[in-house]
């Protein structure tokens, strides 16, 4: 049974993963491999800072708020572990920042220590009325990705450098099930009108005093369009572009200039930072994650490809959630396919 | 007097603030810091820095909760300001938990932090062997940052420090009109006080840059205090013991009893072992006295003792003895018109 994973990122690096575990000892011919053109630290997962924070709003999509809190609970679980470290994993506490009060969000009872701001911790960051204070996490994917690989290659997953020009590509090889985590560029294998960049930009600077993160909210201008800080294990990560339908991959100084701008102004202290890098990325943005299954006829074969990608700007933040409903849908095609005598493990 | 002559004696945190406040509240008044050691070499390098007050058994805890206030505040202005990050100043958000329930669960200055509140039982999960606990954000100063932006202050506003050691104030006298002792753990030979006592601590100083929050034992012994570059990992509290020389048996026992409280301290790097001895006293003594000798009269002014609370009360207990400064100032004013 051979499965096909496209993409090296969180998305398709996570659910390889949780497929081996979950079915390698039930499927005795099991061989995953994974292809892509663009491994780690050249993927979006490893530009993004890796906090963990779903959205303002789900949407209605309580699928995903469920597979949110599994990645939540999940990553939890792993905090005192001696891998947290090398997983790029740790706790950390911020703000999030209005203009006006809001409702709570989707995510409140999934972190800890949800709260709303005091008036004096307010006086902090002068032009924001509102706020929450939490706990959550950080999953560095400049860590996790390394970390994920190392787990895949222990386990014989198979590595390919190269770009999928098509699933029958993969099919006509003999591969059986495909997972397609194709993120970005999943539109070049199967056209996706719904899916779309959402085109960020950040800045890179040492500012080790900074122990927070700090996410203003703009509710005219959307999510992630409105300037943010959040330090990492080795830097602080500016940021606050969200720009839909921008494929540009390039820096813009306009850009730069106003992360730059609005940050120092959220922080003064920063004017002192050491800018140490910059990087722009494409969010894989769609009204919602497709996670789903396919089946394409090829001649007399029924292939089967999982989709699982489209996860906007909250990748990290549900990729565990996904990769087990990924590995659920794989469940169901093994036990089509006869290869399994009934599904595996409790169902979520 | 048109500029008095004031000599502060001592430049850890307690002198240099001291001094500070003295230029910020007598700007006539020349004043010099005499001290044997300057950052990095003392008592306030040592320690974390954190601003979470130690309670003295002696002082009014009104006394204590506005000193802690004034400092409060002050530092909660540097670190909104651009200068914080090079006086060393900032937030820092964590835990205090405990074994068992304690008696005392809202402490005199938890309307002062940000944010004081207990932790709920999803927070307490990841500390096992902890019942009870509170969440709150407080300010931490580190140094030596902290103390070379204040010297840096204090040259501003011509200020002379020189590295001297005073054996006796009586030395000073002829030099100088008014003497502040901010001499912390050496106000015991200076002045001869008999009720300050040492009260050591070790401390680790290891690069663990995941480490975002501080975690507190209640009972004050294990303490994991994220810094700009380090992290504080403590501790011990040996009433009595003089000896700075650093013991390595303790420096297992405290990385041992760190990482029961954050696992991932076991990937911690480049350990630095230190040693403090914190000036400690039933009360901190800032207070007025005129020492007198074959006629000559020397004004001094005390500010030490501070403990374990230093660095939590020291603006307002720099302010207060400031303020005692001005007194003496205004007394010596008023018998030299008299004279005349």
């Amino acid at each position: 049974m051979r499965v096909a994973i496209i993409g090296a990122g969180v998305i398709g690096l996570s659910s390889a993963l949780c497929i081996h575990e979950q079915f390698h000892g039930l499927v005795p011919s099991l061989e995953l491999e994974v292809y892509a053109d663009h491994f780690t630290p050249h993927t979006t997962s490893d530009g993004a800072a890796g906090l963990w924070q779903p959205y303002l709003s789900d949407h209605g999509n309580l699928q995903e708020t469920l597979w949110n809190k599994e990645t939540f609970d999940y990553l939890l679980g792993h905090l005192h572990s001696p891998a947290a470290k090398e997983m790029g994993l740790f706790l950390i506490s911020g703000y999030n920042l209005f203009t006006e009060p809001v409702v709570d969000p989707s995510w409140k009872n999934i972190v800890l220590g949800f709260r709303n701001l005091t008036p004096k911790e307010l006086e902090l960051f002068p032009g924001y009325s509102y706020g929450w204070f939490n706990t959550a996490l950080m999953l560095e994917g400049r860590s996790y990705l390394p970390w994920l690989t190392n787990r895949l290659t222990q386990r014989g997953v198979k590595f390919f450098h190269k770009k999928v020009e098509s699933f029958q590509e993969l099919f006509s090889q003999g591969v059986d099930v495909v997972l397609n985590c194709s993120g970005m560029r999943a539109g070049d294998l199967q056209p996706d009108p719904e899916l779309q960049p959402g085109r960020g930009q950040i800045i890179k600077v040492l500012a080790p005093w900074v122990k927070h993160f700090i996410i203003t909210h703009n509710l005219k201008s959307g999510i992630y369009n409105s300037p943010y800080i959040i330090p990492g294990s080795e830097f602080t990560v500016l940021g606050g572009i969200y720009q839909h339908g921008n494929w540009s991959e390039e820096n813009s100084a306009k850009d730069h200039k106003s992360i730059w701008d609005s940050c120092c102004q959220l922080l003064p202290a920063l004017q002192k930072a050491k800018i140490v890098g910059e990087w722009s990325g494409l969010r894989p943005a769609r009204p919602r994650v497709r996670l789903e299954r396919e089946s394409i006829r090829l001649g007399s074969l029924q292939a089967e490809v999982i989709h699982n990608y489209g996860h906007g700007g909250f990748g990290i933040t549900i990729h565990w959630g996904c990769a087990m409903a990924a590995a659920r849908l794989f469940g169901t095609i093994l036990q089509e396919k006869k290869q399994l005598a009934s599904p595996p493990g409790p169902r979520l | 007097m048109a500029s008095p002559k004031v000599a502060v004696v001592g430049a850890g945190v307690i002198g240099l603030s001291t001094a500070l406040c003295i230029t910020e509240t007598c700007p006539s008044c020349s004043v010099t810091v005499l001290s044997d050691q300057f950052s990095p070499n003392t008592t306030s390098d040592v320690a974390a820095g954190m601003l979470i007050p130690h309670t003295y058994p002696d002082t009014p805890i009104h006394r204590q909760k506005q000193w802690f206030k004034e400092t409060f505040t002050y530092l909660f202005d540097i670190s909104n300001s651009a200068e914080a990050s090079e006086a060393g100043i900032h937030l820092i958000s964590g835990w205090q938990v405990f074994k068992s329930t304690p008696k005392e669960e809202l402490p005199f200055w938890s309307d002062i932090v940000l944010g004081f509140r207990p932790m709920s039982e999803a927070e307490l999960q990841k500390f096992p062997q902890h019942r009870f606990g509170q969440a709150f954000t407080t300010l931490k100063c580190d140094c030596p940052p902290y103390l070379l932006w204040l010297e840096k202050r204090l040259e501003a506003a011509g200020t002379q420090m020189y590295t001297r050691k005073v054996a006796d104030l009586w030395e000073l006298h002829s030099e100088y009109d008014i003497v502040v002792n901010c001499a912390g753990m050496g106000a015991h030979q200076l002045v001869g006080d008999k009720q300050l006592f040492p009260v050591r601590g070790q401390v680790l100083k290891v690069h663990a840059p995941w480490v975002k929050h501080f975690i507190r034992d209640g009972d004050g012994l294990t303490y994991i205090y994220p810094g700009i570059h380090r992290v504080t990992l403590g501790g011990t509290r040996e009433k009595g013991s003089w000896s700075l020389s650093p013991d390595p048996g303790t420096t297992r026992d405290i990385f041992d009893r760190c990482c029961s409280l954050e696992p991932s301290l076991q990937g911690a790097q480049d350990i630095e072992v230190k040693v403090g001895l914190r000036p400690s006293r039933q009360c901190v003594r800032v207070q007025r006295e005129v020492l007198s000798q074959g006629g000559v009269k020397l004004p001094v002014i005390h500010n030490y003792g501070h403990g374990a609370g230093g660095f939590s009360v020291h603006r307002g207990t720099a302010n207060e003895a400031a303020h005692l400064v001005g007194e003496c100032i205004s007394a010596m004013q008023g018998s030299s018109r008299a004279k005349i």
